[in-house]
């Protein structure tokens, strides 16, 4: 009997407190966070940690050996698709030709064409992936779904045969297998892009909520869930993928 | 009723679902869990192995990202292919002209 209460629906309806939501300025129609000037234009200066100072102007060329792999890898990390990162990193360079800056030091040119970059991206974000990630979301909501009980007095209880199974393996550290990295990866490439976007954003980039939100354009509401979706299917995914092969 | 079976009762009165946990535990990972949420959250996994089970999993994804970033980005391109380097210069020695 008090096994069964404790499982009672009827709990306080926690996921509309807005205070268990991560602060993120950004809004899906207000002003990107940390943008300083209009996204559009495409001579902006982001606000450079060191001023620029009159040296002999840096050569455009030598840009691309020096910066071109770093920016390339900064927007494959955020737009998860070689082409439009070669995209982007071209028109960021074009940007800065136009800025017409010189900078002492590589590592001031490094921020300044990275804070060109990042406004690249934020357009991309807006003009391309505002509607697709709704759908997306819809459909995580129905997998959610079905790992709990929805009916009765179990309501919002794990599904035993559906919910975590005990991963032997992990208090052995063979987390770390190849065959685990395998699962990682075909789990991780069947999310949905914007949702495995802001997981890997998050977790790999280690960004903070409210810079996610500016990068991808999206509410604080739907980036929290986009992170939970992922955990739950990524979680799922490597447990029949890789766990229950290697048992 | 016994007092622990009392007691068991008002706990789960006061904590959360495990769907609603489940969320709660993500929240936490990204650093947005109030502290009444906490609270309601901690009671559940006192209740709760599936709940538990599922929060070291998660956890565990995590700390496997972060110790090995070279792993989770395997696959993913992280430089610029030669010939979008020769493109790329060429462009910027003959930037298109404005409009
Ligand atoms: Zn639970």
């Amino acid at each position: 009997m008090e096994e069964k209460d404790a499982r009672r629906d009827g709990m306080r309806p926690l996921s509309v407190d807005k205070t268990w939501l991560p602060a993120c300025a950004h809004q899906r129609d207000g002003a990107p966070l940390a943008m300083k000037s209009e996204p559009t234009s495409p001579d902006v200066d982001p606000a450079p940690p060191a001023a620029p100072r009159q040296g002999k102007l840096s050569d455009p060329e030598r840009w691309v050996d020096e910066h071109g792999d770093y920016l390339f890898k900064y927007a494959m990390t955020r737009v998860r698709d070689p082409a439009r990162a070669e995209d982007l990193v071209q028109e960021t360079f074009l940007a800065a030709l136009k800025g017409g800056k010189s900078f002492e030091g590589r590592a001031a040119e490094k921020s300044w064409l990275i804070g060109i970059l990042k406004n690249k991206v934020v357009d991309a974000y807006r003009k391309t992936s505002r509607e697709s990630s709704f759908t997306d979301l819809e459909f995580y909501q129905d997998e959610e779904r079905d790992r709990f009980v929805q009916e009765g007095l179990f309501k919002g209880s794990w599904d035993h045969d559906l919910g975590p199974q005990e991963w032997s393996a992990e208090a052995g550290g063979t987390l770390d297998s190849q065959e685990f990295w395998k699962a990682f990866h075909d789990c991780s490439s069947k999310l949905p892009k914007a949702i495995s976007t802001a997981f890997l954003l998050r977790e790999l980039d280690e960004m903070e909520t409210p810079e996610i939100c500016g990068v991808l354009g999206i509410s604080e509401n739907n980036l929290w869930v986009m992170l939970h979706r992922a955990r739950m299917a990524l979680r799922r995914c490597l447990e029949a993928n890789w766990f229950t092969k290697t048992r | 009723m016994s007092l622990w079976g009392r007691c068991r009762r008002w706990l789960a009165e006061v904590s959360p679902s495990c769907q609603q946990a489940a969320r709660a535990q993500s929240a936490r990972l990204d650093g947005s869990l109030s502290r009444s949420a906490s609270l309601g959250l901690w009671i559940h996994l006192v209740l709760c192995r599936w709940c538990r089970r599922y929060g070291r999993q998660i956890r565990s994804i995590r700390e496997q990202m972060k110790k090995h970033p070279e792993k989770a980005h395997a696959g993913v391109p992280d430089a610029l292919r030669s010939e979008a380097k020769e493109r790329l210069k060429e462009i910027l020695r003959k930037p298109p002209a404005e409009d």
